[in-house]
């Protein structure tokens, strides 16, 4: 290999790395083989002095990416290390693929933890919010509550039916012996109508146009004031829990990597052997 | 056991040749050579190492023919390294030998 092939091979292999660092790294070999050369001897054997090219830039790039990873410790860094320390053997790039999909689930509980947390802090903010000072207004569905509960109070007489002059209908009716109160709406466009059962909790949706018929058996007339504090606390215990345990193996994973890839340069450094 | 000991002891090596003068790759390989065997491959990641523990700092120097030659220099905290460094392969020199001392006194008790 002549001076040509090693600065070429060397440049390939560094691609990767910012073009400042990539130079510096690629003067260093130009001035050493110019020392060389004035010194009286042959590019080849500058060259087999130096050692294989390739094997060089992957050392130099798995410190780089290290040495980037220590100062920033950014997912993108993170993937760096690895695909740089998969590079360097056989057996990393094997290690390499489960390592990496466990980094992935890894970043996936972190980000499932910030949206519950998000998500708890938001609720009991706005909770809290409208409690100490009435703003943001929460829309409950309390009102529809308050509908069924006034009809029912009304008495069995007082269902409703209106009549429009093109077929319209809004019926409002209550069948006592049943516990059931609905309301139904009818157009010619199709029929939306709201039932509730004895049960307290739960109605039933249905709703009718051209395209078909949609039912929602389970439909939840909004959860509770205190539903509500409890789900956002619930919610923010949760998602700080998940963060902290995905924080916390997070930092021993980086610690473990970096160990790892200290040892495997440290492998190289005996690989090439001191003594030439 | 060898390479091991020379690789703790390569660092040691390159800092005091530089604390003699600020030198160029090229030299520090010539002037290690001397008295010992170097691979010229480990000089530069070496060299790389040892930039980044900041305990040496390099400029360049336009020379008359070429391009500029890149030289390395002690920093402050390099100099406090080698000290360090140089006490504890005292210590461990000695240690050694005394070691050794002892051994070949035993032999000797017992040969007589």
């Amino acid at each position: 290999m002549n001076q040509q092939e090693f600065i070429s091979q060397l440049q390939e292999a560094l691609s990767r790395l910012p073009e400042s660092e990539r130079q510096d790294i690629v003067a260093d070999y130009q001035e050493y083989f110019r020392d060389g050369l004035a010194a009286g001897r042959s590019e080849a054997d500058i060259a087999a002095a130096l050692g294989d090219p390739q094997q060089l830039a992957r050392e130099l790039m798995a410190r780089h990416h290290m040495a980037r990873w220590e100062s920033r410790k950014s997912f993108g860094n993170l993937f760096a290390v690895v695909g740089a320390i998969a590079g360097l053997g056989f057996l990393n790039f094997m290690l390499a693929i489960p390592f990496l999909f466990y980094l992935w689930l890894l970043t996936m509980g972190a980000l499932a933890s910030t949206g519950i947390l998000i998500g708890g802090v938001v609720l009991f903010a706005t909770l809290a919010s409208n409690a100490l000072f009435g703003w943001p207004g929460i829309q409950e569905a309390r009102d529809f509550r308050t509908l069924w509960s006034s009809y029912e109070q009304a008495g069995p007489g007082a269902n409703i039916h209106i009549r429009g002059s093109n077929g319209e209908k809004v019926d409002v009716v209550r069948e006592a012996s049943a516990g059931r109160v609905s309301v139904h709406i009818e157009s010619s466009d199709g029929s939306l109508s709201v039932q509730r059962s004895a049960s307290e909790a739960r109605g039933v949706l249905r709703s009718v146009n051209e395209d078909g018929q949609l039912d929602d058996n389970e439909l939840n007339i909004g959860i509770s004031h205190e539903g509500a504090w409890i789900a956002g606390v619930l919610m923010i215990v949760l998602g700080a829990g998940g963060l902290c345990l995905c924080y916390w193996m997070a930092r021993w994973t980086w610690r473990a990597l970096l160990a790892y890839g200290r040892y495997q340069l440290g492998l190289l450094d005996k690989a090439r052997g001191l003594d030439g | 056991m060898k390479t091991q000991l020379k690789k703790g002891t390569l660092d040691m090596c390159v800092l005091a040749a530089l604390a003699a003068g600020d030198s160029y790759a090229y030299e520090l390989v010539s002037i290690l050579s001397r008295s010992m065997e170097v691979s010229e491959g480990t000089m530069y990641p070496l060299m790389r190492r040892l930039q980044a523990e900041a305990w040496v700092s390099t400029y360049l120097v336009e020379s008359a023919s070429g391009p500029s030659r890149k030289y390395y220099t002690l920093t402050a905290e390099g100099r406090r390294q080698l000290v360090l460094m140089q006490q504890e392969w005292q210590e461990f020199v000695s240690d050694v030998n005394s070691v050794l001392q002892l051994a070949a006194g035993q032999t000797k008790g017992e040969a007589s």
